[in-house]
């Protein structure tokens, strides 16, 4: 297990010099020039010299590809050429206000996908479950760009019931102001008995959550609906019927239980698209995690800004998916790690 | 064959999908005559009927240049399938091709081959295309470049695994004593053998390419104006999208019904040619 773990290890950092490389031979044949970008527009031929110098431009791509990875063991991700900011701490500054999005998103689409894959595969070719697999195909099939405008459309103003964008409304941040220990909301507004802000903060989420809940809707009710109705035909399962073990005891115990298997694969699956989904997201809801972050950053050339985020999705990718492995053996006993 | 057909003519999902996918490639074909104002969709600009709400002329409406919204919807499926299914063609003739190699070759060329892959597969697709499409200059072109960049590991891998399976058939044994060169057997006795599972996944698939190149137009890295791509059409009304709900809406609306209708006939074929999925509907 823990030879096993270790290799997984060692693989992902192999796995994240590769992409660092990809994404900084990319960075290089961006057509702007990052010291342009960090004087602005108005510089004169000497202030982007300078700069040059001082973003180390002009020592060969080598040179300056084994400097960020140097860089990176000292947890420096480098400065942002548009705001000059470190980004590594931006990223961090940023990444709570993501994480709190994804997970509430990420919770609900898989419970919600769970309960309705299960019900549709009680009863196969039911009306109910031809309707439940049109929405897991439409999950997966909508513009998520697209759907969080209609979301705003209608519950923020025709509705009018929930707020448009934000995290948080700006009159209550001021009088009912959350003290951010952990970054997430919820969290810190709960523990400090923020009873107003937590309602805000909750009704805030609804919408975006939403928006990014579809997806994994759509892929985990497909799969378990296909891999309950595959398990519910097991010799077993009719066994524990005909010992007339209660009905939603076999679908609980017996049968989700063989069925749970491909769901935690594919969660690190959805949680990575969920994760490029805040990208497209988050702008919509002016929500300010990395995502708004990353999309300011590409369509400016900001590529320090571009390197950091992709190692950053990179690794959180190798993490999901080792996590998913690891949490399969829990889950399953007959799955042998070597 | 017409077993088939009565099998696929049970399944709703996949008429409803084969249905949708008809009526948008016919829309994408007729556009020329369908769109009430071809110029519209050219870059012509009426600014004095700018946001009008749907009505008889302008069935949905007009945006914030007065251009008529159903033409470049219209005109706007056009591009779609075209981008869709040339970006899913070169998908297919990369991952194929390297496929094919890793997978009947061997060697370290399939370790690198099957290596390179990984790696691909450890980024999420969109970002990569994001960043690569940033590289490139943002265009539609460059869009479905990076879309075809990031899209064919899956494929190269799929094919190596249908390859190593067919790899020790018979026949292929068979047309190797009659002395058949290795790229005839390759091209002619194996990759034929080893195209339903992948068409299938293909016709998923065309459906999430549209949709990604339309995201990567939505941020600003596909199409440029005026062209009338469905993602960019949803950008240009988002200023307005509040108090003018059809600008956005409409596109939105297309790409969503062309992307649910290849998944749904996707998803349709791929429970006709899975055995297993069958057997549990006869069961009922």
């Amino acid at each position: 297990m823990r030879t096993y773990i270790l290799r997984r290890l060692g693989l992902a950092v192999l796995i994240l010099l590769g992409a660092s490389f990809v994404t900084f031979l990319l960075t290089r044949i961006i057509p702007s020039d990052p010291a342009m970008l960090w004087v602005g527009r108005f510089a004169t031929p000497q202030q982007i010299e300078a700069a040059r110098e001082r973003l180390g431009l002009n020592h060969p791509w080598y040179v300056q590809y084994t400097r960020y990875i140097g860089g990176l063991f000292r947890g420096d991700l480098g400065v942002s050429v548009r705001t000059h900011k470190p980004v590594g701490r931006e990223l961090l500054a940023r990444l709570p206000a993501s994480l709190e999005l994804i997970a509430v998103g990420m919770a609900v689409g898989l419970i919600a996908g769970i309960v309705l894959g299960c019900l549709a595969a009680a009863r196969p070719h039911s009306l109910f479950d031809q309707v439940t697999r049109f929405l897991s195909v439409g999950g997966v099939a909508l513009p998520q760009f697209w759907f969080a405008m209609i979301l705003q459309l209608i519950f923020g103003r025709i509705l009018g019931i929930l707020p448009l964008a934000g995290r948080m409304d700006l009159r209550l941040e001021l009088s009912y102001p959350v003290h951010s220990v952990s970054g997430f909301y919820l969290i810190d507004a709960l523990m400090s008995g923020n009873w107003v802000a937590l309602q805000d903060v909750f009704l805030h989420l609804i919408l975006p959550a939403a928006t990014l809940a579809a997806y994994p809707i759509g892929m985990s009710a497909r799969l378990v609906r296909a891999k309950m109705i595959e398990v519910l035909n097991e010799d077993y399962i009719r066994t524990a019927r005909a010992f007339g073990v209660h009905d939603l005891r076999v679908f609980t115990r017996h049968a989700l239980r063989n069925a749970i298997g491909p769901v935690v694969t594919l969660s690190a699956i959805s949680l990575v698209y969920t994760l490029v989904g805040t990208f497209l997201v988050e702008s919509i809801f002016a929500w300010p995690g990395i995502g708004s972050y990353t999309a300011q950053a590409i369509l400016s050339n900001d590529v320090s800004v571009i390197l950091g985020v992709t190692l950053l999705v990179a690794s959180m990718t190798v993490v999901f998916n080792l996590a998913a492995d690891l949490g399969l053996a829990l889950l399953d006993p007959r799955i042998r790690l070597e | 064959m017409r077993i088939w057909i009565r099998r696929a003519a049970r399944n709703p999902l996949l008429v409803a999908g084969a249905a949708g996918l008809v009526i948008f490639v016919v829309v994408a074909a007729l556009s020329d005559w369908i769109q009430p104002f071809p110029k519209d969709s050219q870059g012509a600009t009426h600014i004095e009927n700018a946001l009008r709400s749907p009505s008889g002329t302008h069935l949905f409406g007009t945006d914030v240049l007065g251009r008529d919204v159903f033409s470049l919807v219209v005109a706007g499926s056009r591009i779609s399938l075209v981008a869709g299914v040339s970006t899913a063609v070169g998908i297919l003739c990369i991952g194929l091709t390297l496929g094919l190699t890793a997978g009947f070759i061997g060697g370290w060329l399939s370790e690198l081959i099957m290596r390179i892959t990984d790696l691909f597969l450890s980024f999420p697709s969109l970002l990569l295309a994001m960043a690569i499409t940033a590289a490139l200059g943002p265009s539609l072109r460059n869009a479905m470049i990076a879309v075809a960049i990031t899209w064919w590991p899956s494929y190269c891998r799929l094919t190596r695994g249908e390859v190593l399976g067919l790899r020790e058939k018979e026949f292929v044994e068979s047309a190797r004593a009659i002395g058949a060169s290795t790229g005839r057997i390759m091209f002619r006795h194996v990759l034929p053998n080893c195209f339903a599972p992948i068409f299938v996944t293909m016709m998923l698939d065309v459906g999430l390419i549209i949709l990604t190149t339309s995201s990567l137009s939505f941020l600003g890295l596909g199409a440029q104006p005026p062209t009338p791509e469905w993602g960019l059409l949803v950008t240009t009304g988002r200023t307005q999208f509040l108090t003018h709900w059809w600008v956005t809406t409409f596109p939105g609306l297309a790409l969503f019904f062309v992307v649910l209708s290849f998944s749904l006939v996707g998803e349709g074929l791929r429970e006709l040619l899975d055995p297993k999925m069958r057997k549990a509907g006869k069961g009922k």
